[in-house]
């Protein structure tokens, strides 16, 4: 400040003539423009009239464009257009499943036509190279040892080589391969692998199935050289005499089969070229096949074969249902699967009965999900008399329970339970069928529940088994939080904890008590008293583990935070217990914890912070806040909700009462702000919760507070960082940090000064930070010094256009003492100068050196005193400045000339009026030139 | 430089009945123009008989060869000396499927010891340098479908321990119980065989339960007289223990070319029987035979 570039100084204005300006200032010079006059919603007003809107229509079923592409993923039986079929679920589901399930590490060995796939040893190269030699001779031969994954691949090997040789004419040895493949099915060992075995065999039965077809059809569609295209209904008169006699071939070569079971599949496979012949044979032989199936004596292998020729009938589209033929021999022969050569073949694999009814659940589930489908509630009645009249019928009551409509189920709901209870020595575990009745029931009413449920769990207390009891409990929950209150579910809810506390290896459960918890905080009907019952802590005590406990909380936090608006916030209870649920939620964050898990846990502690309530207790929340605050030490974002919540206690302790004790309660909060802000990470939100906290203090009269709030957010802005990354993004800070700093200065202009500090020690200090700041623009700090010129100007007014209530601001502290007049404008020059400074350096960019010019011929206008002859020179010469340079934006230059014209008029001093004549015919001059 | 030469006939399933006209076409592919000297066709049918060396000395299994009896013959000059030229060359003809004087067309069969065949045998003579080029075509003779369906014939079964032949000590075999149907034993050769058969009890597991398709041949002239059983085909019916006291269909379609009418003539005969044998977890077996009479 020695050496100072310029010599003008700055003078206040002494007094801002308000009342005149305002008169002049209203909203209706701005006419229809003004940005904040009210606009009448004259667009959508009128409710009837149909809008187009594309988003509102409702979309119907088929026109959904993102449900098409799952409708036409192509199964294996979408040709098949009888009614009721449509509710039967596409065997291609059912594939993936048993592949899925039914695996097997077991070593397979069966006969087959093929060349190369025993392991590559040197021997099977070697013959190889022999088979080179006379390709068409496969030998038959014995495979070894084979893995699954070795079996799967052999199978897609197979599929492939019957496509070779089928196109190269090779189609007895196709079909010698087909038969080969199908001999497999014979064998049931290992069984565990049976179901996955049909799936693999059947694919490529349809594979042959599909080739004979083509292969027949496209020889029906060359008549006399000519190609005519067969129709898809086409008749066999449609049909030349060459092609049939093909077809019945086909029919002879398969009838001499020597082996039922590679004669049976075969036959099914290739029914649709009955077609070819006679359609009405397809019934007859399908019919035929059925009964054929009583030979085969496995009652593995004779249930699988059923289920393909449902299949088969399914995918020809007869009219007659076979469903019911196939089920009736189910139930003929359904003893076979409880005499003794089955049971002990059956343990000669290892296996016990259960497992071994497991693998023909698939199968069965299948053909009574066919047979049932589309029947009306008679219809099934009468399927369940027949399958109560067979002993031991807990297969096929599992079975319907699985695949019947749900709502069939919850009417029969009852009987089928009392019927379960009735069972002794059944293979079929009662709880599995309890189980799947549960998960069945799911979703509908079920008359006379209580009974039910009481049957229900009467069996399922009996088992010791903790698995079968948690499947059971899991399966159940749907059913209990849809029929009961808070009762019964309490007793449930304590009986899965009595069972389960104290067992070894809890773990196992934790997935399944975790659905449970979820599906009951989802569905409960009364939300509310949730939290009131008793059970909650003792289950989650159940998750031993943190991760565990935290996720499962996490559940019950989530329910709250989407269901719990009504939860009685203020029972003391409910509010520790929640605490004790965010709590671990928060210690389960750590540095590996995900951003994104971090804000999810955030959001949830901080919903639960804001429903807490204390009623008028202020202090009561204080102390709970503080608490929260020790507690939730991690999250950033629930200190600063924390900081928020408090800031709310200091304002509404302002509303309460002005007694003077509010002001220690004031002071606490204050302090409480001001200690937490710096443990928060983000520098803008630091900063925001600074600026709030000082303002809050200020409100509540802590002016020390408010003080070291505005202190500590001036040296927050010295600190800023450039480049703030928010949700992703990176920003550039320097807008908000502008707007934040113009925000404080407004605040600053109330806060009175400290008596043991120099004059505006707050703008002193916010100056420094703005100077010392890295700003990228040059231009900036100079932008931001005429707001501070704009700040300190008003500052020396004898009384400031807004103050706070009950804190008396600088205008009441110093009266317009000269000596602090003095102090503030030569605070003011220093900004000038600085200013000038900036001017004068960039004269080389005139449009930039133009703008600031104006913004600050505008201010001295405005703000400075230009009876002063310094000040009145130095508009003057920066009007001249602002001619020197080429008009860039006219509309803006007028309006700024005019502004200034304008105020001008408006002040008494002739000064004014010799600068607007100064400044006019100089205006004119150069519009004119 | 190769001449195929092809037969083709009309009929697509190649068969004929007595006084049918048989047609096709010769075809004569050649890639260059050549010469022959004259193509004939004959048709013939003749009934091989052979008399199988179990039945006969080994002395007469050198004569086991008896004469063939011929059923049909016809020679027919289709083309004369001439030249084909390159290309596709079509001779279209006929003949009338009609037995030589005193004899019978019998059906198309194919067995062990008795064969009756119908042959087409196009010739295309050449010059001495050429080998002359054959081609043979069989065509199929059956009986007219008769109209009168003959009456048909149940025939009951029952199976069981003491039901059977040839054992030593009836307490040893455990016991069972097997009763069965046949529709007919009297069937159409176009239709399937048909029946069904149930295990109303058996104590030891039973493996499978077959249906085997049995020809008898005789062979009988002067020179010698042999009676052959030989099995057509099998089918199984049954795999693995099967439920007991349901009906497991029989079913079977008779082969085409290895099964005929039943034909009685003093020359020889062809009978055919059908065996239902089960077979036991102890490869013990129970056959059960039932002689039919087969008529088209």
């Amino acid at each position: 400040m020695s050496s100072r570039t310029f010599e003008w100084n700055w003078y206040s204005k002494p007094i801002i003539n308000y009342n005149k300006r305002k008169k002049n200032c209203v909203l209706e010079k701005c006419g229809d423009h003004h940005p904040l006059k009210l606009t009448s919603t004259t667009v959508f007003t009128n409710k009837n009239v149909l809008i187009d809107d594309p988003l509102s229509s409702s979309i119907t079923y088929g026109d959904d464009p993102l449900s098409r592409p799952a409708q036409l993923t192509p199964t294996a039986f979408d040709d098949a257009d009888n009614d009721w079929l449509d509710d039967l679920p596409p065997w291609s589901h059912y594939k993936q499943s048993i592949l899925n399930s039914y695996t097997t590490s077991e070593k397979l060995s069966f006969h087959s036509l093929s060349k190369n796939v025993q392991s590559a040893t040197i021997r099977s190269r070697l013959e190889e190279l022999e088979e080179f030699d006379d390709q068409v001779e496969y030998s038959e031969k014995e495979l070894y040892d084979l893995t699954q994954q070795e079996f799967v691949s052999h199978m897609d090997n197979l599929g492939k080589e019957i496509i070779h040789a089928w196109s190269n004419e090779q189609r007895v040895k196709a079909l010698k391969i087909v038969i080969q493949c199908t001999k497999i099915l014979s064998y049931t060992s290992p069984m565990q692998f049976y179901p996955s075995k049909f799936v693999l065999v059947t694919d490529l039965l349809d594979l042959f199935g599909e080739l004979v077809f083509k292969r027949l059809k496209s020889k029906s569609e060359i008549i006399d050289g000519h190609v005519v295209k067969l129709p898809d209904n086409f008749t066999p008169n449609m049909v030349p005499e060459g092609a049939k006699e093909t077809c019945q071939n086909w029919f002879f070569k398969i009838a001499s089969i020597r082996e039922l079971l590679p004669r049976l599949y075969i036959e099914a496979a290739i029914l649709r070229s009955y077609r070819f012949i006679n359609p009405n044979e397809q019934n007859n032989a399908l019919l035929r096949l059925i009964k054929m199936v009583r030979g085969i004596g496995n009652p593995l292998v004779a249930l699988y074969a059923r289920c393909y020729l449902c299949r088969i009938y399914v995918s020809t589209n007869l009219t007659v249902n076979y469903f019911e033929e196939s089920f009736k021999d189910i139930l003929l022969t359904y003893k076979q699967l409880n005499s003794r050569y089955v049971s002990k073949e059956v343990q000669t694999q290892n296996m016990s009965m259960e497992k071994f009814f497991q693998l023909l659940c698939p199968a069965l589930e299948w053909i009574v999900k066919g047979l049932s489908a589309g029947k009306d509630a008679l219809k099934l009645d009468e399927i369940v008399r027949w399958c109560t009249l067979q002993n031991l019928h807990g297969l096929l009551i599992n079975t319907i329970v699985n695949t019947f409509p749900g709502n069939y189920l919850a009417i029969k709901a009852e009987y089928l339970i009392n019927l379960i209870s009735k069972w002794e020595y059944d293979v079929v575990p009662q709880t599995l069928v309890i189980q799947n009745l549960g998960n069945s029931l799911r979703g509908h009413i079920v008359p006379n529940a209580q009974n039910v449920l009481r049957e229900a769990w009467k069996m399922v207390t009996k088992v010791k088994d903790s698995e079968r009891y948690m499947a059971c409990a899991e399966a159940w929950i749907y059913f209990i939080v849809k029929h009961f209150k808070n009762k019964e579910i309490s007793i449930f809810m304590n009986d899965i904890t009595r069972h389960l506390s104290n067992r070894v290896g809890i773990e196992r459960f934790h997935s399944q008590l975790h659905n449970i918890l979820q599906h009951l905080l989802n569905y409960i009907e009364d939300f509310e008293n949730t939290f009131h019952l008793n059970y909650l802590l003792p289950y989650l005590d159940m998750f031993g583990s943190d991760t565990n406990k935290a996720a499962s909380c996490k559940i019950v936090l989530e329910a709250y935070r989407t269901r719990g608006e009504n939860v009685m916030s203020t029972d003391p209870v409910i509010n520790d217990c929640l605490m004790y649920m965010c709590k671990i939620l928060h210690d389960s964050v750590d540095s590996l914890t995900v951003e994104d898990e971090v804000r999810q846990i955030s959001r949830l502690i901080a919903c639960f912070i804001f429903r807490v309530n204390y009623g008028n207790d202020l202090e009561k929340y204080l102390n709970f806040y503080m608490e929260a605050r020790g507690v939730f030490i991690r999250l950033d974002y629930v200190q600063s909700a924390l900081i928020q919540c408090v800031n709310k206690l200091m304002v509404m302790s302002v509303s309460a009462s002005r007694v003077l004790v509010k002001n220690s309660f004031a002071r606490a909060c204050s302090a409480y702000c001001y200690i937490t802000i710096p443990s928060i990470t983000s520098p803008l939100v630091k900063l925001q919760l600074y600026i709030l906290t000082g303002q809050t203090s200020l409100l509540n009269g802590c002016l020390g507070q408010a003080d070291a709030c505005l202190k500590a957010a001036s040296i927050t802005v010295r600190d800023f960082p450039a480049l703030l990354e928010i949700d992703g993004h990176t920003i550039n800070t320097e807008p908000i940090l502008v707007s934040y700093i113009k925000q404080m200065l407004s605040i600053l202009l109330v806060v009175p000064d400290c008596p043991d500090q120099e004059v505006m020690h707050q703008v002193r200090i916010l100056i420094n930070s703005i100077r010392q700041y890295s700003w990228t623009d040059p231009m900036q700090p100079h932008l931001l010094y005429l707001y501070v010129l704009d700040m300190m100007a008003t500052a020396t007014l004898d009384t400031y256009p807004y103050r706070i209530p009950d804190v008396d601001s600088n205008d009441v502290l110093y009266g317009r003492e000269p000596q602090f007049v003095a102090d503030v404008d030569s605070m003011c020059t220093i900004l000038l100068d600085n200013i000038l400074e900036q001017l004068k350096n960039i004269a080389d960019k005139p449009s930039c050196q133009k703008q600031l010019a104006f913004e600050l011929l505008i201010r001295i206008i405005v703000r400075a005193d230009l009876n002063e002859i310094q000040m009145a020179t130095l508009a003057i010469n920066l009007w001249k400045l602002t001619r020197k340079n080429k008009i860039i934006d006219s509309i803006i230059e007028d309006n700024k000339v005019s502004y200034i014209i304008d105020f001008c008029e408006n002040e008494d001093d002739d000064i004014y009026y010799k600068f607007i004549n100064k400044i006019t015919r100089n205006h004119i001059d150069s519009v004119q030139k | 430089m190769t001449i195929n030469l092809d037969i083709v006939l009309k009929r697509t399933n190649k068969v004929y009945h007595e006084g049918d006209t048989i047609s096709g076409v010769i075809t004569i592919e050649t890639p260059m123009d050549a010469k022959h000297e004259g193509i004939t066709m004959t048709i013939e049918g003749a009934v091989d008989l052979q008399i199988s060396n179990q039945n006969v000395g080994a002395f007469d299994a050198f004569y086991n060869s008896i004469k063939p009896v011929q059923l049909m013959m016809c020679t027919l000059d289709v083309a004369r000396p001439g030249r084909f030229t390159s290309g596709i060359t079509e001779i279209p003809f006929e003949a009338p499927v009609e037995p030589l004087f005193n004899k019978t067309l019998y059906e198309s069969y194919h067995g062990v010891f008795i064969n009756i065949q119908y042959l087409l045998k196009a010739v295309i003579k050449r010059n001495f340098l050429n080998k002359d080029i054959h081609k043979t075509l069989e065509f199929v003779v059956e009986n007219r479908p008769s109209l009168d369906t003959l009456v048909t014939k149940v025939d009951n079964f029952v199976i069981n321990q003491n039901t059977l032949a040839n054992i030593n000590d009836i307490s040893d075999i455990p016991k069972f119980l097997i009763l069965g149907t046949i529709d007919s034993v009297i069937c159409s050769i176009t239709q399937p065989f048909t029946g069904e058969l149930k295990i109303e009890h058996s104590d030891v597991p039973i493996k499978s339960i077959d249906i085997q398709l049995v020809r008898v041949e005789t062979c009988g002239c002067a020179e010698g007289f042999s009676k052959d059983a030989t099995e057509i085909q099998n089918i199984q019916i049954a795999e693995g223990n099967v439920s007991t006291g349901i009906s497991i269909p029989i079913y079977m379609i008779f082969p085409r070319l290895f099964s005929c009418s039943t034909t009685k003539t003093t020359n020889f005969k062809i009978e055919f029987e059908v065996n239902v044998s089960v077979i036991f977890i102890n490869d013990h077996l129970v056959t059960e035979n039932f002689p039919i009479t087969v008529y088209r």
